[in-house]
């Protein structure tokens, strides 16, 4: 074969290799989804979602206690961080020079946190000081939040013009009603996302909660002592001998992943309405 | 003269707008041939049929035919990877890889044969050595080509291009980004290159066009208004069109 | 010209207000590397170094060196990084020059999405899908919990941002670059090779290090396909165990407070690691010059 037609052979069988890889690339996702409905779906009624557990070897039962600790744990998670965040995404947008600089230096680095390791400050701080309980857990969560929520809140401030600003400045309005009346409300869009991002992502994380609260079958809302959740019931059903909860391990999976999906396609459904209504 | 592009009757569309009505031309073989004519009149999409560079644009339609060196472009059976090696092109921003001035040069040749280090020396210098630019870096092949100024930069471009051993050369505007200093170098060495290649060259600058040309083409609104010897376009056009523009009356 | 001191003390508490912010940042972060370092230091005291290359993590006898753990976050998320790579490639070059655009988008979509996935579910999937799949290429002599098991996984978690980051570079490449090597007489394919991977390989390269970042810290996809064995892996199919896996499964029952410390100074080092390579990451943009 001359040298040519090897070349032009290259090109066709690379050509077939990125597609066929294009392929694999789709295969994890919809494997997920077909092993989770496939195993789950039957396991998931009304009754799964709002009663509280029954004894293993007892037919019935459900994960209502695991979703509102899910609740709970999130919710207090993001009350603590969320702000935290928001608050440095403002300052990043405002402000230059080294001090900026060194303090997203931090933010970035803090981005990249196992989340395991978020969990183990949670430990070593709360833990320590009021035992296994859903405060540590939320610490945890908010520690894991607040890179998102910055950046993600930095760049929609940024976006906003510069000529809003200037405007308002103009007219003799401070800087933090020009923040508060102008600039977030034009931004707000992008916030909001920033903030469900990193609901989002912490929603599903399990590590941070193996090593701050302790795996309780009660219903309770309580923060003070240990919660269930849907992850960590995920993982303790899902290596328990108990076929039963193997199998309320499938459907509490296919819940958290329906919510964390749903929460996903709502986000990027939110920008891309934001985008299109900024191009007109 | 032996004529080394025939074009016949090339109708180009892009989607619904018409960039060429029907052009033909026949380009004798080693002479300068300038493309002169307003933005946007077809002079460049004419260009790029002659290498069949017009197949990467979404949504191009051709008809007619070009023939180089009596082989049809636009049929079937051709090998398009080979045409392009022998109707090399040069674009209107310096393009230069970014890799060594060395790795840049021997680009094209490397793809299309094997060569040993003396046989890769050798098409350095020699394609180097064309495009009048051996003697500002034969010290630093292996510099970064980035490194270089802008004119020296097309001319790297012009040495990358001619290392494949093309039989014609396309250039796109070559000088427009260009000083004058620059552009003086590339125009001499486009008068040394005629000597053993063909070459098309589009571009807005009339004067150029007088003074580097054999041949000029006249582009008004995707027609060849007219083609004929740059002496006779310039000093004697036949249409009216051509007299108003080389006279600067618009365009 | 009197401006009204109402104006000033808004604007004064607004700075406050963010400055505060920001130091809390800064304060956060110190205040981490402060509480796991104090609360890693008695093991840290007590082994130095050798807790990092000793073999035996004897809770027993109070004697812990994580080699072996330390040895499996990093072969599990190499391997992860070097099955994603080709296939995010693969998928980069198919989204952004060979798939028409009405099938790149959603397909693109697909991937993104696979980001969303919390990491315990592919914990799930694992242990359903891929640890059967390594038990039968390993011909029934592994049981399928094995270091290939979560290489693989690794590699389905990181599959989305290695793929988003070579699209984004991809795209970033000028027209003019893959134009000139189609001149000189380059099939497709050689220019993609040949002319538009090459320029865009910083970013790649940075993507890959992000990557191996996040794979260094996952816990619960691993923990559930590795096989969490002590003992140190001698091929693929052997059962293993990584840092992240090992806190998470003995944090809950410790045998003692030095049990703990190391247990914390184990997660010192994964931090260590997701920020050593966090800078590397920005390190080599700089260096090979990410062109945007």
């Amino acid at each position: 074969m001359s040298r040519l037609a090897r070349r032009h052979l290259a090109h066709r069988v690379a050509t077939a290799a990125c597609l066929a890889l294009a392929l694999v690339a789709v295969f994890p996702l919809v494997s997920v989804l077909w092993e989770l409905v496939r195993h789950g779906a039957d396991v998931v009624t009304w009754e799964f979602l709002t009663t509280p557990p029954a004894l293993p070897l007892e037919p019935g039962g459900g994960i209502q206690h695991a979703i509102l600790g899910t609740g709970v744990v999130v919710g207090l998670g993001t009350l603590m961080g969320a702000p935290l965040g928001l608050l440095i995404g403002a300052y990043l947008a405002e402000s230059r020079g080294k001090r900026a600089a060194t303090v997203r230096t931090v933010v970035d680095a803090m981005a990249g946190m196992p989340s395991i390791v978020a969990g183990l400050f949670a430990y070593a701080v709360v833990v320590a000081a009021v035992g296994f309980s859903g405060w540590a857990a939320a610490s945890a969560y908010a520690v894991l939040m607040v890179p998102t929520v910055t950046r993600t809140t930095e760049e929609a401030l940024r976006t906003v013009p510069q000529s809003y600003r200037d405007a308002s400045l103009a007219l003799g309005s401070p800087r933090w009603r020009t923040m508060l009346l102008v600039v977030l409300p034009a931004a707000w869009g992008g916030v909001l996302t920033g903030l469900l991002l990193g609901v989002a992502r912490v929603a599903g994380e399990t590590a941070p909660l193996v090593v701050t609260m302790i795996a309780t079958p009660f219903v309770s809302t309580d923060p003070a002592h240990s919660l269930a959740t849907l992850p960590m019931l995920i993982y303790d059903y899902g290596k328990s001998a108990y076929p039963k909860l193997n199998a309320q391990a499938w459907g509490a999976a296919l819940v958290l992943i329906l919510m964390v999906l749903a929460l996903n396609i709502l986000v990027r459904g939110m920008s891309a309405l934001r985008e299109r209504r900024l191009k007109g | 003269m032996q004529k080394a592009i025939r074009v016949k009757a090339l109708d180009v569309h892009y989607g619904r707008s018409r960039a060429l009505k029907s052009v033909s031309m026949d380009i004798p073989e080693r002479s300068v041939v300038a493309l002169i004519g307003p933005s946007g009149c077809g002079k460049s999409t004419f260009l790029r049929c002659l290498n069949r560079m017009n197949d990467t644009v979404p949504g191009a339609k051709v008809e007619g035919d070009v023939e180089v060196d009596g082989h049809s472009v636009y049929r079937n059976g051709t090998d398009v990877v080979e045409l392009r090696r022998q109707v090399g092109m040069v674009f209107q921003k310096p393009n230069p890889f970014p890799k060594s001035i060395r790795d840049n040069v021997l680009f094209g040749p490397r793809l299309h044969r094997r060569m040993d280090r003396a046989e890769c020396d050798r098409v350095l210098e020699s394609s180097l050595r064309r495009a009048a630019i051996w003697d500002e870096v034969k010290d630093r092949l292996d510099a970064p080509a980035m490194g270089l100024s802008g004119g020296q930069q097309q001319r790297l471009c012009i040495a990358r291009a001619l290392a494949v051993e093309p039989r014609i050369l396309l250039m796109d505007e070559p000088c427009s980004a260009l000083d004058p200093i620059a552009t003086a170098k590339i125009e001499e060495l486009i008068q040394d290159l005629k000597k053993e290649l063909t070459v098309v060259m589009v571009t807005h600058n009339m004067q150029q066009a007088a003074r580097a040309s054999d041949y000029t083409g006249f582009f008004y609104l995707g027609e060849l208004v007219e083609f004929g010897t740059t002496k006779q376009v310039f000093e004697n056009p036949r249409e009216k069109r051509t007299e108003d523009y080389v006279t600067g009356r618009f365009g | 010209m009197a401006v009204p001191v109402r104006l000033r003390l808004g604007d004064r508490v607004y700075s406050a207000l963010l400055s505060v912010a920001a130091l809390a940042a800064v304060g956060v972060f110190v205040s981490v590397m402060w509480t796991l370092g104090s609360a890693a230091w008695p093991a840290i005291r007590a082994f130095g170094i050798s807790f990092l290359v000793s073999q035996s993590w004897n809770p027993g006898e109070q004697l812990f060196g994580a080699f072996p753990y330390l040895f499996g976050t990093i072969v599990t998320s190499l391997l992860g990084i070097a099955i994603a790579l080709p296939i995010a490639v693969g998928t980069a070059v198919a989204l952004v020059f060979l798939l028409p655009r009405w099938l790149a988008t959603p397909l693109g979509l697909v991937i993104e999405l696979l980001a969303a996935v919390p990491s315990i579910v592919f914990g799930v999937w694992g242990r359903a899908v891929v640890v059967p799949l390594v038990r039968d290429l390993s011909g029934g002599t592994s049981y399928g919990f094995s270091i290939l098991a979560a290489g693989l996984v690794l590699a389905a978690m990181v599959l989305p941002i290695l793929t988003t980051v070579t699209r984004e570079m991809l795209k970033t490449v000028p027209r003019d670059q893959g134009d000139a090597a189609l001149a000189l007489g380059s099939t497709p394919w050689e220019v993609t090779w040949k002319v538009v991977l090459p320029y865009a390989k910083a970013g790649v390269l940075a993507g890959a290090i992000l990557g191996l970042g996040r794979a260094v810290g996952e816990t619960m996809a691993v923990i559930m396909v590795v096989g969490n064995s002590p003992v140190l892996p001698k091929g693929l199919f052997d059962p293993g165990a990584t840092a992240a896996s090992l806190i998470a499964n003995e944090f809950g029952d410790p045998s003692g407070p030095l049990h703990t410390a190391a247990l914390v100074e184990l997660g010192l080092l994964l931090l260590v690691m997701s920020l050593v390579l966090n800078l590397l990451a920005k390190r080599v943009v700089r260096r090979l010059g990410v062109r945007t």
